[in-house]
């Protein structure tokens, strides 16, 4: 498996040739996926934009690219934290503070261990 | 030796047989294919009182059963169907029926479907990152207070 961060994702949604390369370079039968981390920051960040549209061109792009991401994150595989990261997440919580959501999405029994970061 | 009622064309299949001659090839009695011709659709004709058949249509009728032959009489004569030898026509029908069916759709998380959304956004993705940057910094910020 191999999991994209938001960053890798942003530029690979962008055209960024090196990272298309290196898909292209993995095996047919790899296994593509975004962490709800990434799911929610894209879509956050989307959403924000739609808010903030001041005029209405500004506006359909807005939504028009709400819609291209959410198409483009519908293509992935998503990792949701299971109960090992839901635990994990409450352990850095109380030690740390209010972490957010840096904190780690650890694949699920559903989903086999990362072999590549793309990061 | 070739029979008279024979079309004399190269195909064997092309030949024209006469009531006993397609009996034979059927390996039934002429009796038995007599009976066989007013209901079943048998691809033959008489011709002065004489039944002749051809033989392509008579291996056809064999394989494939009278529904063709009914079918086939409800087109005029010498339809489309005239002269296309039935297991080409399978074959047409069947390279335009895959011609039409839309491939499966990949499945989320398969290279074929990440590799769908390359490049869907144009433009310069540093100023997303930035921005992105940003946001989480707010949060950790937020996430202290």
């Amino acid at each position: 498996m191999t999991i994209f961060d938001t960053d890798v994702f942003t530029l690979f949604t962008h055209g960024n040739d090196k990272i298309s390369r290196r898909i292209q370079g993995l095996p047919d039968d790899e296994v593509l996926a975004v962490t709800l981390v990434t799911q929610m920051e894209v879509l956050r960040g989307r959403f924000a934009s739609v808010e903030k549209a001041s005029g209405e061109e500004e506006l359909k792009s807005a939504v028009e690219r709400f819609r291209l991401s959410e198409q483009a994150l519908a293509q992935f595989q998503v990792i949701y934290p299971d109960d090992a990261a839901a635990q994990h997440f409450e352990r850095l919580r109380t030690a740390q503070g209010r972490g957010g959501w840096a904190a780690p999405t650890c694949s699920s029994r559903a989903s086999p261990s990362p072999t590549t970061r793309f990061s | 030796m070739k029979s008279e009622a024979q079309s004399g064309s190269d195909n064997p299949f092309d030949e024209v047989l006469t009531l006993e001659e397609a009996a034979a090839f059927l390996r039934v009695s002429e009796d038995a294919l007599r009976k066989l011709l007013p209901e079943h659709f048998v691809p033959g004709q008489q011709i002065g009182g004489e039944w002749r058949f051809s033989k392509r249509g008579l291996a056809e009728w064999l394989r494939y059963g009278d529904l063709y032959f009914r079918v086939l009489k409800l087109f005029p004569e010498g339809w489309a169907f005239g002269r296309v030898p039935l297991d080409d026509l399978a074959a047409l029908v069947e390279q335009r029926i895959l011609s039409r069916s839309e491939p499966a759709e990949p499945t989320a998380g398969s290279k074929q479907a990440v590799l769908r959304a390359f490049g869907v956004f144009k433009g310069d993705p540093e100023a997303e990152i930035r921005d992105l940057s940003a946001r989480r910094k707010e949060a950790a910020v937020e996430g202290k207070g």
